[in-house]
């Protein structure tokens, strides 16, 4: 684990944590990527499950905000194939409009959670709290 | 068995019963007259052998010519009286001893001097005693045949009163037997019936009502029933409608506050660049959102009925073009393509027409998810005008094609075009619209090839139009 970390950060250009954000939502999508990196993350951008199963091919981030009514691939079946490639090694954050989001985030094992509308800072702590663990 | 059948067989069996009875007792009370018919008849009989009594003491003691004609005058009314008794049928064998008795002693009467002579003889004597004897057995024997014909009587009433009882009671069980059955075949049932649609009136709509017979209530039950399932697809429909539009709400007011919280972080000379993709942003979830309260709203004034239009000239065309190019703004994988041959106005709801033509091209937009050209259409025919909108996306299977309109109905639910931003009024609502202008909406569409939807709207508001 540790190893595989190092060699993670080895091939970075830089120490920023990498967050993939998975939204179906445009604009929402676009402003918290706008959001975070202003905050110094590295951000990666899919609208849906199986854009965010390429990207990770390419990067592995250390956090996914994952929303989880999408089309093409949803939050759930997406948690599933990421749990199977990389087990519980990259904590995923639930970001979902539902009544019940701490539920949501409990049937696909997240780590924490995050109900639409969302205050920055809610965003920023949960971000911060995730990565921190 | 149906109700009709049963009450058709219950009065059957009623009308049985009430006629077997009937007869029994009709036949019973028949006895009776003849019985006192005969009565009457040995009252005369008596009359008549007290008569020949009479006359035979006459000729006897007072040795009166006249008693030989008293005699046969009454001898001969009393082999009428026993004639008339024999057929009759009153006890038989008496009625024949009183026949033979009336034969012998008319027999030795006979034999008697036609004239009484001063001083009878001693055979004339032994004669008269003999009929005397007779006449007096004749007598004991009416007797007794009265006797026997009045306990007959009797009988006969004993047995009509027995009979008119148990005619009662027998209409009384069949009645009661009636009522049995049809509390066990129809109330019963019409109890659960009654139960379960309370039931459902409650809102219960899992449970379905048993249905006990196939007849009528049987029947009834399972309209009831199907009333019931269609109660629970639209309630639950309702119920993922009403979380969907929640769901949907949520989405843009995340955009918007997130939107002014992170500007709120800026002072105002580093918020100058950000602005105007903020605004932009800011405008077209505010859209959203309208659009979504509009079609809530919509979707409920239909079920009141309350949609109505306000019709006003338009440059269709002109509206095409701007939700045209909003559309284009939302997507960055799409080609929005408007082609028109002329400048096209019309009398329509501007508003309602520019959800319908934005709910097509959002349509277009989310099922077609691999990109590509949207065409999107306007041209004069006649005395309409035609809008279609073409995408290449993934096209409706053959077999939700006859649902799609449906309010609620979702066609990509549980497919993995499923899309959250999905109400399942689009279409329904666009439709209604479309109707209500007088005009038709429809499509054409493969599974995999993409679909084409067409509105034709009248250029003119008729008079007629309008109503649901």
């Amino acid at each position: 684990m540790t190893e595989s970390r190092a060699r993670r950060a080895r091939r970075r250009e830089d120490d920023r944590p990498l967050i993939l954000i998975v939204d179906d939502d445009p604009d929402l999508l676009d402003l918290v990527g706008e959001v975070l990196v202003e905050r110094g993350y590295r951000v990666a951008l899919s609208r849906n499950g199986e854009e965010a199963l390429d990207s990770i091919e390419r990067d592995v981030p250390d956090l996914v905000l994952l929303d989880m009514r999408m089309p093409v691939m949803d939050g759930w079946t997406f948690a599933r194939h990421l749990r199977e490639r990389h087990g519980r090694s990259i904590p995923i954050v639930v970001m979902t409009a539902a009544e019940d989001s701490k539920l949501r985030a409990d049937e696909i094992g997240a780590d924490s959670d995050l109900g639409k509308p969302f205050d920055l800072q809610q965003l920023h702590d949960v971000v911060e709290d995730t990565l921190a663990e | 068995m149906k109700i009709k059948t049963k009450l058709l067989l219950s009065n059957a069996v009623f009308l049985v019963v009430t006629m077997v009875i009937s007869a029994i007792l009709l036949v019973t009370y028949q006895r009776v007259p003849i019985k006192l018919e005969q009565s009457e008849q040995i009252h005369h009989i008596v009359r008549e052998l007290f008569t020949l009594e009479v006359a035979l003491k006459e000729y006897r003691f007072h040795r009166l010519p006249r008693s030989v004609r008293q005699w046969n005058a009454s001898t001969r009314r009393l082999e009428i009286y026993l004639r008339d008794l024999e057929t009759n049928f009153a006890d038989p064998a008496l009625v024949r001893a009183m026949l033979d008795g009336h034969d012998e002693i008319d027999a030795l009467f006979a034999t008697l001097p036609a004239t009484p002579v001063p001083t009878p003889s001693t055979l004339e004597q032994r004669v008269s005693d003999h009929v005397e004897a007779k006449l007096h057995d004749m007598l004991l024997w009416s007797q007794m045949l009265a006797f026997d014909i009045h306990a007959q009587l009797e009988e006969a009433h004993r047995r009509a009163n027995v009979l008119v009882l148990s005619f009662a009671a027998g209409i009384v069980l069949v009645m009661l037997g009636m009522q049995a059955f049809f509390q066990r075949t129809i109330l019963r049932p019409l109890g659960t019936l009654e139960r379960g649609a309370r039931r459902v009136g409650y809102g219960d709509f899992e449970h379905p009502i048993p249905r006990r017979a196939d007849d009528e209530i049987g029947h009834l039950t399972g309209v009831f029933n199907e009333m019931r399932d269609n109660l629970r697809q639209l309630t639950r429909a309702r119920e993922e409608f009403i979380a969907a539009a929640i769901h949907e709400i949520k989405t843009p007011v995340a955009v918007i506050k997130t939107s002014v919280q992170f500007l709120q972080q800026f002072p105002p000379e580093q918020r100058e660049h950000r602005l105007p993709q903020m605004l932009e942003r800011l405008d077209r979830q505010c859209n959203r959102l309208d659009r979504l309260v509009t079609d809530v709203l919509e979707v409920t004034r239909l079920d009141l009925r309350k949609m109505e239009l306000r019709r006003r000239p338009t440059d269709v065309t002109a509206l095409l073009g701007r939700v045209v190019a909003e559309m284009q703004n939302v997507t960055p994988r799409h080609c929005l393509v408007m082609t028109h041959a002329e400048e096209v106005s019309a009398e329509i709801d501007a508003d309602r027409i520019e959800q319908v033509v934005y709910n097509l091209i959002d349509n277009a937009i989310k099922y077609s998810p691999s990109g590509g050209d949207v065409d999107v259409s306007l041209r004069k025919e006649g005395d309409a005008v035609v809008l279609s909108v073409k995408d290449r996306g993934i096209g409706i299977p053959f077999a939700k094609q006859q649902r799609i309109f449906e309010r609620f109905y979702r066609a990509h639910a549980g497919t993995r075009y499923e899309h959250a931003a999905s109400l399942g009024v689009g279409l329904y609502l666009s439709r209604e619209v479309v109707r209500r202008h007088g005009g038709r909406i429809w499509f054409e569409s493969r599974e995999g090839e993409g679909a084409t939807f067409f509105v034709r709207l009248p250029l003119v508001a008729t008079r007629t139009e309008g109503g649901p």
